[in-house]
């Protein structure tokens, strides 16, 4: 085995690594959401790839339950006021202003990564 | 407000009932939804208690009566006297003239008395030999019915069971409970523990408050797909009416606005489905005699798994 071995397998270990950092970066990439309404958008999609042993007649209660089963590394604190302001908004009509959804996308990215 | 009126109500029962918080919350949500109680359990598990309890913190009327196969309508509604000293006949008020009535064992009386209370609680009012007087207002009947004692009872037909906005089973109690039942008993029950903790205002506005509670179309939507969704289903025979739904959609009004919430979420529904749809709904015929572990409860915990929620 000469040089040009040596230097094509560390090539090789390099383009892994990268590779590896590239698609766990897109994993544990938190998405984007202009407001709360978007915000829960991006979880539903999570919610239907990660959680599929959920029914299709599961609610955003059940999910809460299923990812605390699951011990996700949410804020559940942070994320239940943001629930009561997507349910007000959603099913009460109302809108609360200036509220922080970070807890929601954080959700989204938690169970992209367990997976 | 609502939320913590009901903690007071809850306080105050458990100072003579252990361990029915579950039950007294549902018959709670069920007088704020306007509807009437079935209360199913076999005897001696605190049903009667229960009602008392729950009447007394209330401040209100409670008249209980045992119902027998040889009652007539009138021991229930009432009826024309004849009075000697004025030489007419004048209304005596049966004891359907309550805010909380129990009817105790409701399917032991015949079809003629079941019909009469049914009648009034559907009507709110009382008509006898064209005379018709309004009951007095809240009024909830919570009827019991004892599954384990088969002779001489009435079966109540699906018509009148669908009058009942919900069903509560009173199943026995876990080892701890219980043995704070059997600990309560050592010294007689006292119900001069029990205070009206609810002013008759604060009850109006109580039910003024969940009349209010918001309902969007999508979740009317939702519960009338839940309702086709079990109409459809194969293994019944009898769906649920669109009075059951309607009932349905009171109770989880009542259930959101005890949570302290205006507007309801499809939680509120899931949560009551079982109580108020279970008892109106009939298995097939086939469905009944193979089993298979299938019964009403199933069949809407199946379709609630169903039928997708507005999220």
């Amino acid at each position: 085995m000469d040089w040009t071995d040596g230097l094509v397998g560390a090539n090789a270990a390099l383009y892994l690594v990268l590779c590896y950092q590239l698609v766990h970066a897109r994993r544990t990439k938190t998405r984007h959401a202009g407001d709360l309404r978007e915000a829960f958008g991006v979880l539903e999609e999570e919610v239907k790839k990660g959680m599929p042993s959920l029914p299709p007649g599961h609610t955003w209660r059940d999910v809460v339950t299923e990812a605390k089963r699951r011990d996700l590394h949410v804020d559940w604190a942070s994320f239940g006021k943001s629930m009561d302001a997507y349910e007000e908004l959603r099913y009460g009509g109302s809108e609360r202003g200036g509220t922080d959804y970070r807890e929601v996308l954080t959700l989204a990215r938690e169970l992209k990564r367990s997976k | 407000m609502i939320g913590g009126i009901s903690r007071r109500i809850l306080d105050q029962t458990r100072k003579v009932v252990v361990g029915r918080e579950e039950e007294t919350r549902l018959i709670l949500e069920c007088f704020l939804a306007r509807g009437h109680v079935l209360l199913e359990g076999v005897p001696g598990i605190s049903k009667t208690l229960l009602a008392r309890a729950f009447a007394k913190s209330l401040g209100l009327e409670f008249k209980r009566v045992q119902f027998t196969p040889d009652m007539l309508p009138l021991d229930i509604v009432g009826g024309f006297v004849y009075n000697q000293v004025k030489n007419s006949f004048e209304f005596r008020r049966g004891p359907v003239f309550t805010n909380i009535l129990l009817a105790d064992e409701v399917n032991r009386a015949p079809p003629k008395v079941q019909s009469a209370l049914l009648e009034a609680m559907q009507e709110l009012q009382v008509t006898v030999e064209g005379h018709t007087e309004p009951l007095p207002t809240p009024m909830i009947v919570l009827g019991t019915e004892n599954p384990v004692e088969f002779q001489g009872v009435y079966p109540l037909p699906e018509g009148q069971l669908d009058r009942f906005t919900m069903r509560i089973v009173f199943s026995y109690q876990p080892l701890e409970v219980e043995t704070d039942v059997l600990q309560r008993n050592l010294e007689d029950i006292d119900f001069g523990e029990v205070e009206p903790v609810v002013s008759p205002s604060e009850l109006k506005d109580m039910i003024e408050e969940v009349q209010r509670t918001k309902v969007t179309r999508e979740m009317l939507g939702y519960l009338a797909k839940l309702g086709q969704a079990m109409r459809a289903d194969s293994r019944l025979d009898l769906g649920p009416s669109p009075r059951a739904l309607v009932q349905l959609l009171h109770c989880a009004q009542a259930r959101a606005s005890l949570e302290g919430r205006s507007f309801i979420i499809p939680d509120d529904i899931k949560a009551r489905s079982d109580a108020v749809l279970a008892h109106r709904l009939r298995l097939t015929r086939e469905v009944s005699l193979k089993g298979l572990g299938t019964n009403p409860s199933k069949v809407i915990a199946d379709t609630l798994e169903k039928v997708e929620p507005p999220r």
